[in-house]
């Protein structure tokens, strides 16, 4: 009979007390800035010492350099793994977001701001677009959420196509209706010169890279304009439709949101592609071409 | 099994039974069964030719062998099944042999890290002194539990048979009997039931102090056998009689009573059924009705302004806690299993005899199904209210809604009220009003393990999602929208509900509690798709998904071609260590699970929340 005692056991880290909203605010930032400094002076230090003794710097620097990137490779990688144990993505979304900053400062003792050569301006140009692109992505993840929460909250990007099409058949269908009376007819035929084309097509470029409200807000103050050629009934099939415009307008506002999104998380991935081939190169070249280390 | 095509494969439509609870089950133990009460004082023609009694017994009841000091029902577990004893005897301890798990009071969550050492400290202590399986205090505190003599330790051991069955038993039986109040229950008696009934945890522990034999009823056969009506009579009656003593023996306000007020307690108290138990259908039709026609259709426990003639505790299901604003009813709080309603109204009147008693200064309404406890106001007056600390007692009314002559005032918000229920005090919050509404109008107080979305912070990558589908088969078990309040997303997904009516219907056992963690989940092998689970479930959170082999091949019926559907519903990952894979995969620390019937745990998370 194999024999083993029953316990709940409570694990340490479950007893752990909380922290204050604040101190989580002030931990969760300054801690790892300081520690970027710290990693990026200790670097600095490491590379004016191997300086000293008369090694070559570059390589010191250079390989640090590859180690940062590769664990912010990590990060992708991280993210095809669902079903084993190694941390939240947060977590390591955060430790990604920072070891960015030390790159920065790795690149800068690596290889200064400007570069000469073909090969080297290509590599840095590469590394200046994942620096941007990342930085953007940042950006664009932190100030985006609120913005689509004040744009009709979570709308599904696959089901937008959807709901403007169902959006744009409602707006038609109140169109025809008004249609039938002389007393509303104003409104299809607003609806017929200005309205049909925002509800059946999609947004210029220009609105799907800066989204805005002038269109929406132009929009609604034509609509409006029109209530003194409707009757009671048309004001209240107008409000309707000037409801319709908004939600349309919001759907537009949350696609290309969400496309924006996914535009700054896919270039930083593309220009990542690049800069790893124009590495390996480089790595191959300076060992060609340097004696020693 | 035959290919039809390549993305397609032909299998047998699964039914009903395919899986029976004992396969091993013999012919002449379901004819000696048939033989013994209560199946021989069943009416046969009461069931039905498909589940006819005997098939209830061969696919939906086991025979177990216990050894004295064997636990048969735990304290604490989820149960499915009843128990009817057939040989032997078995002890039910009222009283609680163990802590609550995961809740020990003298482990609580400490407020700061000074007081994490020193519990640190306190732990080692403990652990010196009775070891890793020292009993814990038990939950009901007071002079009578918390004595010396009740702190020895009842430890348990699980053990695996030779069969490679693993089983619980106490190590001295004969000492945990002697220490710890505990009822005999002897051949015919059928014990379990209740938590199998009301798909909650088991209030006692059951344990073997002689050798016996137990008939196990799963609840999809003992829901069958509840056709015949002296049975389904008897299963009532010991239900309200059971629950009725366990609820009043484990509520805090009455720990100080002693065995002569109790019992005088226990005879006064009424215990009354609101609501149907399979509410969902009517919260679906009173779903598209108006707020404030839902609140009407609500029955209701008490009405504000008439007189208090009984405490009111809640021992199942939710209430709502709401008073008359204009046209309408604000909703306070909702109260949950232990909450009591009342009692400022009764400790008003104690303190002040010579003053008129004030009447119920809100009223309370039934969501869905709830089971109370009314004890008279004489026995709370003369038995309980006298043995309560007075710093325990609520705050005084100072500033009446309703005194005797009707509505005091109509426009000001009784905060003085708040405490109007014992433990509501210290959770009733400070969430927002509308919260709160929202909470309960869309019936969220049920998870237990609700999907929260912080919109704030979401920006609709769809990892979650992605993670969901990697870790089940490509298929997500969730999807990214649902009710939103504020920047706050209440997803569809599984909230492993304090009531989970999903479970109700389901005619295999496929959708099943775990009976530690509480996790809902669907078996695959025994789930015969018959969208009972997902009709059930007032949320949505269930959904009908085409089986799948492990090439991506559809499975279709043999004989009729047709699809061959399965429900699927979120797991919370529990084969994974990790955790739920969806919650890990957020970049944004978007994504929560929370546990919404409990107002505190909402606070607690607003509070945290970094935005």
């Amino acid at each position: 009979m194999n024999t083993k005692t029953q316990t709940q056991p409570r694990s340490l880290l479950e007893t752990l007390p909380t922290f204050s909203a604040t101190s989580v605010r002030v931990g969760r930032r300054l801690i790892p800035t300081a520690m970027v400094i710290l990693g990026w002076l200790t670097l600095r230090a490491f590379r004016d010492r191997s300086a000293e003794n008369l090694y070559n710097e570059a390589f010191v620097t250079g390989y640090s350099l590859a180690a940062i990137c590769i664990f912010l490779m990590l990060l992708g990688v991280r993210k095809r793994v669902i079903t084993t144990q190694i941390g939240r993505l947060a977590v390591w979304q955060r430790t990604h977001h920072y070891l960015g900053l030390l790159s920065l400062g790795a690149y800068a003792l690596h290889a200064g701001v400007l570069t000469t050569g073909w090969l080297e301006s290509l590599l840095a140009l590469s590394f200046w677009a994942i620096a941007l692109t990342g930085l953007i992505g940042w950006y664009v993840n932190r100030t985006s959420p609120k913005m689509l929460a004040a744009a009709g909250g979570q709308i599904l990007r696959q089901d937008i196509s959807e709901k403007s099409k169902l959006i744009a058949k409602e707006a038609y269908t109140l169109a025809l209706t008004a249609a039938g009376k002389n007393d509303t007819a104003a409104l299809a035929d607003h609806y017929q010169a200005s309205l049909s084309t925002f509800f059946s097509t999609r947004r210029g470029w220009v609105y799907r890279i800066k989204p805005s409200g002038g269109k929406r807000r132009k929009l609604l103050d034509d609509l409006e304009s029109i209530d003194r050629y409707l009757s009671e009934e048309g004001r209240t099939q107008r409000r309707a439709m000037s409801v319709l415009v908004s939600s349309k307008d919001d759907l537009d506002f949350q696609s290309a949101i969400q496309n924006r999104i996914r535009f700054w998380a896919a270039s930083h991935t593309w220009a990542l592609g690049c800069f790893v081939v124009l590495t390996i190169a480089h790595v191959i070249i300076a060992h060609q071409f340097t004696s020693s280390w | 099994m035959r290919t039809q095509s390549s993305d397609q494969i032909a299998i047998d439509r699964p039914v009903r039974w395919d899986h029976p609870l004992d396969p091993e089950m013999l012919q002449r133990d379901i004819r000696w069964m048939l033989d013994q009460p209560p199946f021989s004082e069943m009416n046969p023609d009461v069931f039905p030719s498909h589940s006819s009694l005997e098939d209830v017994i061969r696919h939906d009841c086991r025979i177990l062998r216990y050894e004295p000091g064997d636990v048969i029902v735990r304290e604490g577990d989820y149960g499915g099944s009843a128990y009817l004893v057939l040989r032997g005897s078995v002890r039910a301890f009222l009283e609680s042999l163990w802590q609550p798990r995961g809740k020990p009071s003298d482990l609580s969550q400490p407020s700061n890290w000074m007081e994490w050492l020193k519990q640190q400290f306190k732990i080692k202590s403990l652990n010196r002194s009775h070891g890793p399986n020292n009993r814990r205090e038990g939950s009901r505190s007071g002079p009578q539990t918390a004595s010396a003599d009740k702190l020895r330790p009842t430890p348990i051991q699980q053990v695996e048979t030779a069969e490679g069955k693993s089983r619980i038993f106490l190590q001295d039986i004969n000492a945990v009997i002697d220490g710890f109040q505990s009822e005999p229950l002897g051949v015919g008696e059928i014990f379990g039931e209740m938590a199998a009934i009301t798909r909650s945890q088991h209030r006692y522990t059951v344990v073997a102090n002689a050798p016996a034999i137990m008939l196990e009823i799963r609840w999809q056969g003992l829901r069958i056998l509840r056709r015949d009506k002296a049975f389904r009579e008897y299963l009532d009656a010991r239900f309200r009689e059971t629950s009725l003593q366990t609820h009043l023996r484990e509520t805090p306000l009455l720990r100080f009573l002693d065995d002569a007020s109790m019992a005088k307690v226990i005879a006064g108290t009424r215990i009354e059924s609101i609501g149907d138990r399979e509410w969902f259908a009517e919260y679906r039709d009173t779903q598209k009705l108006d707020v404030q026609a839902q609140i009407l259709q609500e029955p209701v426990i008490a009405a504000e302004g008439h007189p208090v003639k009984d405490l009111i505790l809640i021992r199942a299901g939710f209430a709502r806690l709401s008073f008359e604003q204009g046209r309408g009813h604000q909703t306070i709080a909702y109260l949950g299993r232990g909450h009591v309603f009342g009692l400022s109204e009764l400790a008003h009147r104690f303190r002040s005899p010579a003053s008129k008693p004030l009447p119920y200064q809100e009223s309370l309404r039934a969501l869905g199904f709830v089971d109370v406890l009314k004890i008279p106001a004489e026995l709370v007056l003369s038995h309980i209210l006298p043995k309560i600390r007075s710093s325990e007692l609520p705050k005084p009314i100072t500033n009446p809604r309703y005194d005797d002559g009707g509505l005091v005032v109509s426009d000001v918000l009784p905060q003085s009220h708040l405490g109007n229920s014992y433990q509501v005090e210290s959770t009733l919050s400070k969430l927002e009003t509308s919260l709160v509404e929202f909470l309960v109008d869309e019936r969220l107080i049920n998870g237990k393990q609700t999907m929260m979305i912080d919109l704030d912070r979401c920006t609709g990558c769809d990892e979650c999602v992605k993670a969901c589908a990697t870790t089940h088969n490509g298929t997500p078990r969730f999807v990214r929208n649902g009710p939103q309040f504020g920047p706050l997303l209440f997803a569809h997904a599984c909230m492993h509900c304090t009531d989970p009516v999903c479970m109700i219907g389901c005619p295999t056992g496929a959708i099943a509690r775990d009976q530690d963690s509480g996790v809902i989940s669907i078996n695959s092998q025994t789930c015969i798709g018959c969208k009972t689970c997902s009709e059930s479930c007032p949320y949505d959170n269930i959904v009908m998904v085409q089986v799948r082999d492990e090439k991506g091949r559809a499975a279709v019926d043999r004989k009729t071609q047709l699809p061959i559907l399965q429900a699927s519903k979120c797991d919370l990952c529990h084969e994974l260590k990790s955790g739920p894979s969806c919650q890990n995969a957020c970049p944004h620390h978007a994504l929560f699970r929370i546990d919404t019937s409990d107002t505190g745990s909402i606070e607690q998370w607003l509070n945290k929340r970094i935005v």
